[in-house]
């Protein structure tokens, strides 16, 4: 399967962490991605608690990170020392024996697509206000229109390890309409998920030092296409 | 005689968005309502509402065709056409003759003209200090709106700015942010909806959103719900 590529995200990441902690009462955030190998999962975390309970889900494969990612809906934990969490026994003993006494886990999803998560933790018990339920939407969103921007930006160039500083990037909502419309047609084609149709298309732009845009063009007036067993 | 047909065809109009604007309503398929009653109390031949994402850019909402060289003509960068100036100055953008008037937006110019367009008249969805987006309008025709289609443009802008910030979110900047990306969300995911059945049904984008939007009709489901069934591979249209 295609893989998401962070390694150049990860550069300036930290700041994208801190955004949350600022605008928002929580002590710590860490932010990762799915379908990452795992060094390029964790995209930043504000600091080691905060990517300590991300990796700990990581590795016990259970915990509000993995409910969020499925259902792509927020995981509102305001109170880690009550309550059984039935879905994630294991992590819940382990996130006890730490300072965190709430857990926030929004998705970070566009349209079908899910790119990641980011968990917010404070050391106090206490819900989210629905102000700042509001703010951690509005920078979940932000973070995955980033995160999915950086991607989509990234060319042939960044192949060899380095992003192409001299193209222009490429904002033209045009071409995002058409990459989200060639997405679906791409989840058809290969029987896959929106997120890995996406993969598809990067990969197929990538492999041919096309831009994304261009490739999408050619799906969807079918000149190209991903289907994956032909008759 | 004609005043009053056009005095109850406007007060249809408005109760018709009225009507929509009632309970569980999706917004993407309240602005496309919107914009088809804009052409039609307009004399437009073509409208679309624009939404500023994060990043200040801004992404087509609505439009009265999907085809992309409507999005196209509607689509350009801060400086480049009515659309983004009506929506960065707050302003209303009037291009009466395009012709003639709109070499300063060169790009702008030649889409516009390409597809027959002779006016435009751009009109800011303004919520007191800041503007979200913009409605605009292209004729086919030269000339300025007259003074009452210009109020009544104003009018189904506000419409619109109502219909995507619910009332109870106007008081809080960060409930507006968020209204404003679900909305966008909304918008992505009908994108890839359309994909979907464009692929699995060999029809044209135009189609693919008339037969999500006829379903969500029919089923009186949310338009974004339907396409996320879709794309799920729940439902096949």
């Amino acid at each position: 399967m295609a893989q998401w590529d962070f390694s150049a995200v990860g550069r300036d990441g930290k700041g994208l962490c801190s955004e949350f902690v600022d605008a928002l009462p929580v002590t710590g955030a860490a932010v990762s991605v799915f379908g990452a190998s795992v060094p390029e999962t964790a995209i930043c975390a504000s600091d080691s608690l905060a990517a300590r309970l991300d990796e700990l889900q990581f590795d016990l494969g259970e915990g509000p990170r993995w409910v969020a990612a499925k259902s792509g809906a927020p995981v509102l934990v305001p109170d880690t020392r009550q309550g059984a969490f039935e879905l994630w026994p294991v992590f819940a003993t382990e996130l006890r024996a730490t300072t965190a006494q709430a857990l926030f886990v929004f998705p970070l999803t566009i349209g079908a697509l899910a790119v990641g998560v980011v968990e917010l933790y404070r050391s106090t018990p206490g819900e989210l206000t629905a102000n700042d339920h509001s703010i951690a939407t509005v920078l979940a969103n932000k973070t995955a229109w980033n995160l999915i921007d950086q991607l989509l930006r990234m060319n042939a160039a960044a192949q060899a390890g380095a992003l192409d500083e001299h193209s222009p990037p490429d904002t033209s909502p045009l071409s995002r309409r058409e990459i989200h419309q060639a997405t679906g047609m791409i989840l058809v084609q290969a029987n896959t998920t929106a997120t890995n149709a996406l993969l598809l298309l990067r990969a197929h732009a990538f492999s041919k030092g096309q831009t994304l845009r261009d490739v999408a063009s050619d799906v969807v007036s079918r000149r190209l296409d991903f289907t994956s067993h032909p008759e | 005689m004609e005043a009053v047909t056009r005095a109850s065809l406007v007060s249809a109009s408005f109760v018709r968005l009225a009507d929509a604007l009632v309970g569980d309503y999706d917004v993407v398929d309240l602005m496309h309502s919107l914009v088809e009653e804009s052409i039609r109390l307009l004399d437009a031949s073509a409208a679309g509402l624009l939404l500023a994402d994060l990043n200040g850019e801004l992404q087509v909402l609505a439009s009265t065709s999907e085809e992309s060289h409507l999005v196209e003509v509607l689509q350009q960068r801060a400086g480049a056409g009515p659309c983004v100036d009506a929506y960065i100055s707050g302003t209303v953008v009037t291009i009466s003759d395009i012709a003639t008037d709109g070499g300063h937006y060169p790009v702008f110019q030649a889409a516009a003209l390409s597809q027959g367009f002779l006016s435009v008249h751009a009109i800011p969805m303004r919520l007191r200090p800041r503007t979200i987006g913009a409605l605009n309008l292209f004729r086919t025709t030269v000339g300025e709106l007259t003074e009452e289609d210009a109020a009544i443009g104003q009018a189904l802008a506000d419409v619109a700015t109502i219909g995507i910030l619910h009332e109870r979110a106007v008081r809080e900047s960060a409930i507006v942010n968020e209204q404003l990306q679900r909305a966008l969300n909304s918008r992505v995911l009908i994108e890839q909806a359309k994909g979907v059945i464009a692929q699995s049904s060999s029809v044209d984008m135009n189609e693919a959103f008339n037969r999500l939007r006829s379903h969500a009709r029919a089923h009186h489901e949310p338009l974004h719900l339907t396409a996320e069934n879709v794309i799920n591979r729940v439902l096949a249209l």
